[in-house]
């Protein structure tokens, strides 16, 4: 079988390519003539192919990529290689004022078909100013493209694409990729399979066609990939699904090429290696807010090099790059998403082993920002006891957010340190305990059960006292005043900041009808017959408020900050679902498109999740109306409280007959409820309020 | 002697084992509410390791069509 070539050899195969198809194409560059071939050895041959049109020139990255400018006027092709991507600093002003401004500053489209190579990158040991990723430098210049080598991306086809704009780009080769070999035949490795999709093959996907979990996305460029990979495969070992998706374009970003991947996904994270603040991975986190925020689970993360100086020292390099272990660390810290089985590709090898760079103090337990509107969690319980051993993807704790309580799993094997109590408000990021391997916790002594928790003795210091494995932090020494009372519960808390600032925000107002209902119930009773599955005027009430919303929109609308509505696209029917387990407001989403039976199923399926403590962010997201259930025994009438962001809230109480005299004179027994509608009267007014609920009770008694 | 899924039914309702049947269900026993009925499934889902889809909860109105899913899914009661 022959090996994949390698990254140098490909692109250079490229301009050979181009030069031998474009006659009109230059190639500038410091070195870059033969026998030298450039720093890199990328344009190795050219010179001598084409000798009047491969130049070696000055160092003058500012002089080479004016006269590329001044060739692509002239309608020349040119190829600028800066030397070193950190130089590409003194080729800024020509870059921005020039050969981008060019392409329509002179009242008409000129093309300008200039790509300007910049190796890139650290991991060889090249020291501060011959390392960086400058790419976030270059983002949002008008009229300039950015692309990125690939391990997984024929060069060719990227020459191709960023000439076929006619317009400028950057072409960016992270240096340790010159003598990685290519991934070819859509493989990756024995587990792996890639594949390109999008406009022009933009976006290779990297993928385990086997997996069946939700998969974490990690969006990484091409010099980074291959450790993202490494990344996605120590956390398969872990129990983890990672995709690896890896553009040829950064800039402008391609969420078309991505869009088909988000629903799926369990979270998205972009790994990049330049220093973090105005990257480009914080482009791609606003286009996929502002484009596809329905489709994410929650915020995009973004992991890069630290904040430093890159060292020339190549052990102290490592500690500040972005390396695998970043990438994975961030992956683990993401909740676990559906359980896919542990891969083995080393039948009785041993078993997956902890993050290599972890600290002696263990990796820290944080929480994950789990919505974009909260600021602060409740650490709602500990599941794991204190000290205890706990395995990869282990639920280890509860976190509570103002919609649903998300469980909190082990990003890796160890003994776990919690250093929060339950009940403690915690910010998103903000660690709150942590694993250490079993392997840095002291073994317990000979005649010891099961304490593998360390005394909490104090902390010693000075020479010849070991400090305690688990140092007590200050606070926790001496006695604390405890507060007279009782703390509010958790699951209380929630609700009682939905309903705070729900009669802080929302002027309410309130009618209620009186509705007869026996016509409903023998609907209900009929299509449970019918059915052989139960049926109830729950779910009958929630078919007529959905179908309401076409004759109603006002009602449904939301009243936004600045004083705007908003209507809704389809009926989204919050429902109350209390079962024990607190109240929660589950979402029936687009409800008029269900049938009846439907609608039952996903009544009983909310519910279910309720009782089993299963109810997610997702799941109580859209709500554009809610149904509260007020049918305890009893209860004739109710006035529902409206969830902050909801316009009308209907309450259905407990049912009750009552007798009625009919047209002639007679009596008869009707059932009957008396709806209540909660409303937002900046928006709905009580003439419409009473028409929605003589309309409802029309539907109903039909 | 009383089956399994009779006391695993008869906890759940709070009720003597003696007063649960086959026929046991909302429409004769008044302590098989919603919320009872949720907690019979899952307690059935737990004890049999089985899990219902939301159509099948809702077909379930008796101790008799609990003891016909479970033989449909080829488990002992």
């Amino acid at each position: 079988m022959t090996r994949a070539e390698r990254v140098s050899r490909n692109l250079n195969r490229a301009l050979h390519a181009l030069f031998a198809a474009d006659e009109r194409a230059w190639l500038l560059g410091e070195d870059v003539a033969d026998p030298y071939g450039g720093a890199f050895k990328v344009t190795q041959g050219l010179s001598t192919a084409y000798p009047d049109r491969v130049l070696s020139t000055p160092l003058s990255e500012n002089g080479i990529t004016g006269v590329a400018g001044g060739l692509a006027l002239c309608g020349d092709t040119v190829i600028v290689e800066i030397m070193f991507g950190d130089f590409a600093g003194l080729a800024f002003d020509p870059i921005l004022n020039l050969i981008t401004k060019s392409v329509t500053m002179y009242g008409e489209r000129t093309p300008m078909r200039v790509v300007i190579r910049c190796p890139v990158g650290g991991g060889r040991g090249y020291g501060a100013t011959h390392s960086q990723s400058p790419q976030k430098h270059f983002i949002g210049i008008p009229h300039l493209a950015l692309y990125e080598l690939s391990p997984l991306h024929d060069a060719a086809d990227v020459l191709a694409a960023a000439l076929r704009r006619d317009e400028p780009a950057m072409l960016f080769e992270d240096k340790v990729l010159y003598g990685r070999r290519r991934y070819v035949d859509g493989r990756v490795d024995d587990r792996l399979a890639f594949e390109l999709r999008g406009d022009d093959g933009n976006w290779a996907r990297v993928h385990d066609p086997d997996a069946t979990g939700a998969p974490t996305l990690v969006i990484a460029p091409g010099g980074v990939a291959d450790r993202a990979i490494a990344a996605a495969t120590r956390a398969a070992e872990r129990g983890r699904t990672v995709e690896v998706l890896v553009p040829a374009r950064l800039y402008p970003v391609d969420v078309d090429g991505l869009r088909g991947l988000l629903g799926g996904a369990h979270g998205v994270i972009v790994a990049e290696e330049s220093t973090a603040g105005g990257t480009w991975g914080s482009e791609v986190a606003a286009r996929l807010h502002a484009e596809a925020w329905p489709l994410l689970r929650g915020p995009v993360e973004l992991v890069s090099s630290a904040d430093r100086v890159i060292p020339s020292a190549p052990h102290l390099e490592r500690t500040m790059l972005l390396g695998a272990e970043a990438i994975l660390d961030r992956i683990m810290r993401l909740p676990a998403a559906v359980p896919v089985p542990r891969t083995d590709h080393s039948p009785g090898g041993p078993p997956p082993s902890a993050p290599t760079s972890a600290s002696p103090s263990g990796v820290p337990v944080d929480v994950p920002r789990l919505n974009p509107n909260d600021d602060s969690y409740v650490l709602l319980e500990w599941l794991v006891a204190d000290g205890a051993t706990v395995e990869a993807g282990e639920p280890i704790a509860a976190v509570e957010t103002s919609k649903a309580i998300e469980e909190l799993a082990a990003t890796q094997a160890g003994v776990l340190r919690q250093e929060v109590t339950a009940g403690t408000d915690c910010a998103p990021g903000a660690p709150i305990g942590r694993i250490r391997s079993a392997s840095a916790v002291p073994l317990p002594p000979p005649n010891g059960t099961a304490a593998v928790r360390p005394d909490p003795a104090p902390v010693r210091s000075g020479p010849g006292s070991p400090a305690a494995a688990y140092p007590e932090p200050a606070a926790a020494v001496g006695t604390r005043a405890v507060p007279p009372g009782r703390p509010l519960p958790p699951a209380q808390r929630r609700i009682a900041d939905v309903v705070a600032t729900s009669h802080r925000e929302i002027p309410v107002a309130f009618t209620a009808v009186r509705v007869d209902v026996t016509a409903a119930l023998s609907y209900a009773r009929r299509a449970a017959d019918e059915t052989g599955a139960a049926v109830g005027l729950t779910e009958v009430v929630i078919a007529a408020v959905a179908a309401l919303h076409e004759r109603f929109p006002g009602l449904y609308a939301r009243l936004t900050d600045d004083g705007r509505i908003l209507d809704a696209e389809a009926p989204s029917i919050g429902l109350t679902v209390d079962v024990g387990t607190g109240l929660f407001l589950p979402v029936i989403r687009d409800a008029a498109r269900l049938d009846l039976g439907d609608l039952a199923d996903a009544v009983v399926a909310l519910r279910m999740k309720a009782l089993r403590g299963r109810l997610r962010e997702e799941d109580m997201a859209g709500m554009n109306v809610l149904v509260a259930l007020n049918d305890t025994p009893g209860v004739t009438v109710a006035r529902p409280i409206i969830p902050p962001g909801v316009t009308c809230a209907l309450s259905l109480p407990d049912v009750h007959r009552e007798v009625v005299l009919d047209g002639d004179g007679g009596v008869r027994e009707r059932t009957v409820a008396d709806l209540g509608l909660a409303y937002d009267h900046r928006l709905v007014n009580g003439a419409q309020a009473g028409a929605y609920l003589a309309a409802l009770g029309d539907a109903l008694h039909r | 002697m009383s089956s399994r899924l009779v006391r695993l039914v008869a906890d759940v309702l709070e009720l003597p084992v003696d007063q649960v049947d086959a026929q046991t269900g909302p429409a004769t026993t008044a302590a098989w509410v919603s919320l009872r009925h949720l907690q019979i499934v899952a307690a059935v889902e737990d004890a049999y390791r089985i899990s219902l889809t939301p159509r099948e909860i809702r077909t379930v109105r008796s101790v008799a069509d609990l003891r016909t899913l479970l033989a449909q899914r080829g488990v002992p009661e």
